[in-house]
């Protein structure tokens, strides 16, 4: 994973899998996002995930959170329905919710 | 598991269920002889107290099926031991397959499965023959002899409480899947606690920070919820189920790592539990779920936030443990070896009482030392398996309310002494003679409201249950209010039985005890209530096996008083040693008033009474040791003697004439029962410090053996 800066924003392509080591990169990667002197949002593109976690699930409500306090803002892009389903299953839809409506 | 006042009956089904594959057990390898030809009445009683107690338990709980082939199956047995029925190989092998059938049925109330609605049918036919009736079929659920066991239909709400531990992502556990389990179970409505999410800088993406509140409406059971979390409660998560409607919630069972606090929660509520924050110690500390108290209705806020200030202040889930599980096997060789170390610091006092303080100081120190220690040591191991009589105590209310009900009375439970400890096997023992004793108080002696008013009494009976210390022993009391024991139909039932002589004399004391005597029954009808005359000679039987006794007072239209006198401990007493001619004996301490040497005034003959003693002017029959036993060589004359004064369980005194007091001394007690055989007057043996064995005395039996004895002499 990496951070892209495009049209504006920052980009992070997710991986298929968001599992532990997954969860743990990105929470380097957001902390690095937030940090950055900029006022840019963060985009999360999902299109490729096919599985995620609940340790990923939690790094980016912390991310979000995290933005939030800045002023920024997290989208969430291209989420398929498995990540769809697994933030129902864990009670988060309304956190992802807020992620992907603009 | 409850009833509908909440109180928990899980603990106690699970008992009544060990019970009755004892018992099951039991009959069958007493049915096996009396299938060789080799059994004896007395067999045939075994196995008809069997399948009564059986029974007994089954009507507390409420299991139809199961109480209606046992009463069908026990009348049957009834008729084969008044010999009504006679024995015979297709009767044997009908005994046989009734044993079976109710094992059956009493396997299908554990597993809360029905069997199909013919199953045992022929069985009980055959049986209802035996003795002339019609079989009656109980409604049951509907069911068919090939479906596996049915789903329950009824859908039920629980409430989840999913908490996992910081560390249970690192174990591989992920909360995504049980919760996707969980949900696959019904309809399931989730609500994400996210307080505990840090800084995304403080973050440890490995750590879990969330836990969740789960409403699930399914069809099934909570062992299906619990098998969702079964790797995980415990160890690396807190769950806690909430039936709805329910009066407590439970949680799913831990495995407990010292330190942990997993599994040291009380019941709550989901919502409340939410208050718990991660390095608070969960907040939840209360007792043991075994000792949880019957709630009314679901916890309350007030209670969950005193239990959280009891919590620790700091060291999150530093929490030590306060019990441990301990397989009773290993309690049970501890309590041996305290036996041993018992006998052998006896033995070594033994090997010193040559020496005095002034010659050997400092063995006599380290020999006292020894003594007390021992004694500390003895009396904390004994205290490992008192357990409070409270466990046997509530059912019960339950017993009272349901059989009043059933009988049309009206009748109320008062009780006291509920945390009165006592030895675990003596409450083991105790369930059948309480259930036994409630149900006759309700039955033969709490009148009607109707006959109550009619005598001027409250419409409501009272049944007072009671427990209490009492030197060295424990007392059990139940006590009614009712019409007492109607001792002129008492004696003519004895008599029609042949218990008793016609014409013969007895004292209101031994017309009371007639009613423990095996098959005695007073009732009219034969109830599956209690009416058999069964239920007495259990109790009685039960008390005896555990060195109990138990006596009734009674008085005719103003209730009945059953008295259970247990021993606190069956492994160690302290007793009095006393040298009879060449034998020696111990006697239980706590029955000893004093003992004198009398002189010749106070030592009399009375025409009819025999030897008497005159102590500050009361007559106290004397009894001669050596005259029960009869022993040669031991000092006839009471005033070369000593007397020892000693008090039954009734309060009556006796004096015991020994030739000599040999000194006080703990002694370990070993059954007669186990290791010989029941000897009349004797309780038990022990092993002397010198390797000798005394038998210890048993009081009050003595004092009817010494009346016979001397009317004999």
């Amino acid at each position: 994973m990496e951070i892209v800066e495009h049209n504006g924003r920052l980009l992070i392509d997710l991986p298929a899998v968001l599992g532990l080591p997954a969860a743990a990169e990105l929470r380097d990667l957001l902390i690095d996002a937030a940090a950055r002197d900029t006022a840019a949002d963060i985009v999360l593109n999902f299109n490729n995930v096919e599985r995620i976690s609940t340790a990923a699930a939690q790094v980016i409500l912390a991310g979000a959170a995290a933005l939030r306090l800045a002023a920024r803002r997290m989208d969430a892009e291209a989420v398929p329905e498995p990540v769809t389903a697994a933030f129902t299953t864990l009670g988060l839809t309304a956190q992802l919710n807020q992620l992907t409506t603009p | 598991m409850s009833d509908d006042q909440g109180y928990d009956l899980s603990q106690f089904k699970a008992t009544y269920f060990e019970e009755c594959a004892e018992l099951l057990a039991m009959a069958e390898e007493t049915i096996a002889r009396l299938q060789e030809g080799t059994g004896s009445d007395e067999d045939l009683n075994a196995v008809f107290r069997c399948v009564h107690s059986i029974k007994g338990g089954a009507g507390a709980f409420s299991f139809e099926e199961l109480v209606h082939f046992a009463h069908v199956f026990e009348t049957a047995l009834d008729h084969l031991r008044s010999g009504k029925v006679e024995m015979s190989s297709h009767v044997a092998d009908l005994m046989v397959r009734g044993n079976d059938i109710l094992g059956d049925f009493v396997r299908a109330a554990q597993a809360d499965t029905a069997l199909p609605a013919d199953h045992g049918a022929d069985i009980l036919a055959q049986l209802a023959a035996l003795t002339g009736a019609v079989p009656v079929v109980v409604a049951k659920k509907p069911a068919t002899a090939s479906a596996p066991p049915p789903l329950p239909t009824v859908e039920k709400t629980f409430s989840i409480r999913f908490h996992p531990s910081p560390d249970m992502l690192r174990t591989g556990n992920e909360p995504l899947l049980m919760l996707r389990e969980l949900g696959s179970l019904g309809r399931m409505s989730v609500i994400a606690d996210t307080n505990g999410l840090p800084a995304l800088t403080e973050m440890d993406a490995l750590h879990s920070y969330l836990s969740w509140t789960c409403t699930l409406i399914t069809s099934h059971d909570r062992t299906a919820i619990d098998e969702v979390f079964e790797f995980v409660a415990g160890d690396t998560a807190q769950v806690i189920v909430t039936e709805e409607g329910a009066a407590t919630a439970a949680i799913i069972p831990a495995h407990g790592e010292e330190g942990d606090g997993w599994g040291l929660f009380a019941p709550l509520a989901a919502d409340d539990t939410a208050k718990g924050e991660e390095g608070d110690g969960w907040g939840l500390f209360a007792p043991l779920p075994g000792t949880a108290q019957p709630a009314q209705a679901a916890p309350k806020p007030a209670a969950l936030a005193a239990n959280t200030a009891n919590a620790p202040a700091a060291g999150g889930n530093a929490v030590h443990t306060a019990s441990i599980r301990v397989d009773l096997d290993k309690i049970d060789r501890l309590v041996n070896m305290v036996g041993e170390l018992v006998i052998t610091q006896a033995m070594l006092g033994q090997q010193a009482s040559g020496f005095t303080v002034e010659s050997h100081p400092e063995l006599i120190q380290g020999l006292q030392e020894l003594s007390h220690h021992t004694r500390e040591l003895q009396e904390n191991v004994m205290a490992i398996r008192a357990q409070p009589v409270k466990a046997l105590f509530s059912k019960a209310p339950r017993l009272v309310r349901d059989l009043s009900t059933k009988l049309g009375k009206q009748a109320r439970l008062v009780m006291s002494g509920e945390n009165t400890e006592v030895d675990k096997t003596v409450i083991e023992q105790l369930s059948d003679p309480l259930t036994h004793l409630i149900r006759n108080a309700l039955d033969h002696g709490i009148e009607t409201p109707e006959e109550r008013m009619a005598m001027g009494k409250p419409a409501e009976g009272t049944i007072h249950l009671a427990a209490q210390h009492r030197s060295g022993r424990i007392f059990i009391e139940i006590q009614d209010d009712g019409r007492g024991i109607d001792r002129e139909r008492v004696l003519a039932k004895a008599v029609e039985k042949g218990l008793v002589e016609r014409g013969q004399q007895l004292t209101d004391e031994q017309i009371d005890m007639l009613i423990f005597a095996p098959g005695f029954s007073t009732a009219a009808e034969v109830s599956d209530v209690s009416g058999r005359g069964v239920g007495m000679d259990v109790v009685r039987k039960n008390i005896q096996d555990v060195g109990g006794r138990v006596v009734v007072q009674s008085t005719p239209g103003a209730g009945s008083r059953f008295i259970l006198s247990l021993p606190l401990t069956l492994a160690v007493m302290d007793g009095m040693l006393v040298q009879v001619g060449g034998q020696r004996y111990v006697l239980p301490l706590t029955n000893i008033v004093e003992s004198l040497r009398p002189t010749a005034q106070q030592a009399r003959s009375l025409v009819d009474v025999g030897e008497v003693l005159t102590i500050r002017g009361e007559y106290i029959n004397l009894m001669p040791l050596h005259v029960v036993f009869g022993i040669d060589g031991a000092i006839t004359d009471p005033t070369k003697g000593l007397v020892v004064i000693v008090e039954t369980e009734g309060g009556e005194r006796v004096g015991l004439l020994v030739d000599e007091l040999l000194g006080q001394q703990q002694v370990v007690i070993k059954s007669l029962d186990s290791n010989f055989r029941p000897v009349r007057g004797i309780s038990a043996a022990t092993i002397l410090g010198d390797g000798r064995v005394a038998l210890i005395l048993d009081v009050s039996a003595l004092r009817h053996m010494g009346a016979l004895a001397l009317a004999a002499q």
